[in-house]
């Protein structure tokens, strides 16, 4: 991600249709890695019932003290049903497997067995992120993205569906990376230099007489394959109401 | 229990971050604070200069953490303020990798009996330098001045140290200009609070008389006859958990700029 140059690599937060997976960083030191870990709010982890979290280590080694702290600063206090836990690193795979934890990827959907979902289609939840993101923290979801705060300079939100950002919009948000005909963006006041649909992206022209929603609520669509921004503001507006 | 240990911080370079760590250790002492200034930046130290300390250091802390003296004989006591200020100097000769986290840490933890405050200057950057010295710190103050990058750079700071739990985290606004922000050339402190959503502990202005105490390494809070040694003064007061009322600042025109000073209590 460009706007983690140069600083220590963060941990990816992905929702899926098994739960939440927690992607570790590469090639930082197993504290940091607990540092970060703890520091991830309590509401990230709010699930639907019979989902987990997968720990994903990508090719990084995951130690003994490593295991053995994030099962006693995370995993137990908050309560979380870890699902698996990936490494391509071999002694490390090894070492968990000796200690009998689940070391494959998840069937999707095998653990809510009770609720089939639409047939070839993995039911799409929404992430709701009470709080602001600061500059440098970038959270990437496959379905759709509600944030109850501001979206700061140089922070990101990834999302495969529609994204809804009730605060400010500064930083950069790309949605529909995976449903792109149906995702749209909302913004309580949009200020950002670019936004990004699917393969296309906007940068919106700073000069007034050009572009008329600059620090105004804005609702961004695809249409026929062009940007289309609509203000929308509700006070003082004489609603229609449905028959 | 012992001292509170403070990081001063801001991610960008050169907003202020050396001058309000000695303004702010100096006002402390002054108000009968057992204070220790403690320079983490290894390599490009600044805070001897800041404090005109710098012909009277033998040893630093990286001789302590090595073990080549012991700490009381790294600490240099400046006179001016007997037996309340001190200063932990850094090694100018060594990089930011010559120590690790822990040992400063370690380091801020053996301070704490002997002080009521410790007070960290951190160097720019989101690197090791900031990690060494922020890893000791309870609190942290970041300075940003009324500048777009300086505020995007303290945002990414602040979601740092809140993620390793630092409390209270405050901001310091420098070199604010008011005329500036009337001609809307400048953001208010409306704008970067709005932005950073953290509480501000005070707003020092940009004052001419910083550049002169520098050079001459007498800092400002030692008298407080000029408008920043003022701000910072009521810094100290407001880390104390005094009420100091942050007004908004106004624009007063250059003239009677020190009468009104008094009335906008910066
Ligand atoms: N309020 C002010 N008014 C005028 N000049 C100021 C003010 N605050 C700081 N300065 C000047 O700005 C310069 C940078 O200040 P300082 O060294 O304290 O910043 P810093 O954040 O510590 O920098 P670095 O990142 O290099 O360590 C100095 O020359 C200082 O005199
Ligand atoms: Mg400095």
């Amino acid at each position: 991600m460009p706007y983690n140059a140069g600083g220590a690599p963060e941990i990816r937060l992905k929702g899926t249709a098994f739960g939440l997976r927690i992607v570790m960083p590469a090639g930082i030191s197993d504290d940091l890695l607990l540092e970060k870990f703890q520091a991830i709010p309590d509401q990230a982890y709010v699930l639907p019932v019979g989902t987990g979290v997968v720990l994903d280590f990508g090719p990084a080694p995951c130690s003994e003290y490593l295991i053995g702290k994030i099962l006693a600063r995370v995993i137990w206090p908050k309560e979380l049903n870890v699902l698996a836990w990936l490494t391509s690193d071999r002694e490390s795979a090894a070492r968990l497997a000796r200690a009998g934890f689940k070391s494959k990827e998840p069937e999707v959907l095998s653990a809510s067995a009770s609720a089939p979902a639409p047939a070839g289609e993995a039911r799409t939840r929404t992430a709701i992120l009470e709080y602001s993101l600061r500059s440098g923290q970038c959270e990437e979801f496959d379905g759709d993205v509600v944030l109850i705060g501001h979206l700061n300079s140089g922070a990101e939100i990834l999302a495969g569906g529609s994204v809804s950002i009730l605060g400010k919009l500064t930083g950069c948000v790309h949605a529909g990376r995976t449903k792109l005909k149906e995702s749209y963006i909302i913004a309580g006041s949009f200020e950002s230099e670019q936004v990004r649909l699917g393969d296309k992206f906007c940068v919106p022209s700073r000069d007034d007489s050009k572009f008329k929603c600059w620090k105004k609520p804005v609702i961004i669509t695809l249409e026929e394959g062009e940007f289309k921004f609509r203000e929308w503001n509700i006070e003082g507006r004489k609603l229609k109401t449905g028959n | 229990m012992g001292a509170r240990v403070i990081v001063v911080t801001s991610g960008k370079g050169g907003v202020g971050k050396t001058t309000s760590t000695a303004n702010i250790a100096v006002a402390l002492a002054k108000r009968g604070k057992k204070v220790v200034a403690v320079d983490g930046d290894i390599g490009l130290r600044n805070l001897d200069m800041v404090m005109g300390l710098e012909r009277r250091i033998v040893y630093n802390y990286i001789d302590v953490i090595e073990k080549n003296c012991r700490i009381a004989q790294a600490l240099v006591h400046d006179k001016r303020l007997k037996d309340h200020l001190y200063l932990l100097p850094a090694a100018q000769t060594r990089t930011k990798d010559a120590v690790k986290p822990e040992q400063m840490k370690e380091l801020c933890d053996q301070l704490r009996p002997d002080f009521d405050f410790v007070i960290m200057d951190c160097p720019a950057g989101i690197e090791g330098g900031f990690r060494n010295a922020s890893a000791g710190a309870d609190e942290a103050l970041v300075v940003t001045t009324p500048e777009i990058p300086a505020v995007r750079d303290a945002d990414r700071i602040i979601g740092m140290l809140e993620s390793m739990g630092k409390s209270p985290i405050r901001l310091i606004i420098n070199r604010f200009r008011p005329v500036m922000v009337q001609n809307n050339d400048m953001l208010s402190q409306d704008d970067i609070l709005d932005i950073l959503s953290i509480n501000l502990i005070g707003v020092v202005p940009e004052d001419d008389s910083v550049i002169k105490a520098s050079n001459s390494g007498e800092p400002l809070a030692l008298d407080q006859n000029t408008p920043a040694g003022e701000a910072y003064s009521n810094i100290a007061a407001r880390i104390l958990g005094e009420d100091i009322p942050l007004l908004p600042l106004d624009a007063p025109s250059e003239g009677i700029f020190s009468g009104l000073r008094k009335m906008f209590g910066f």
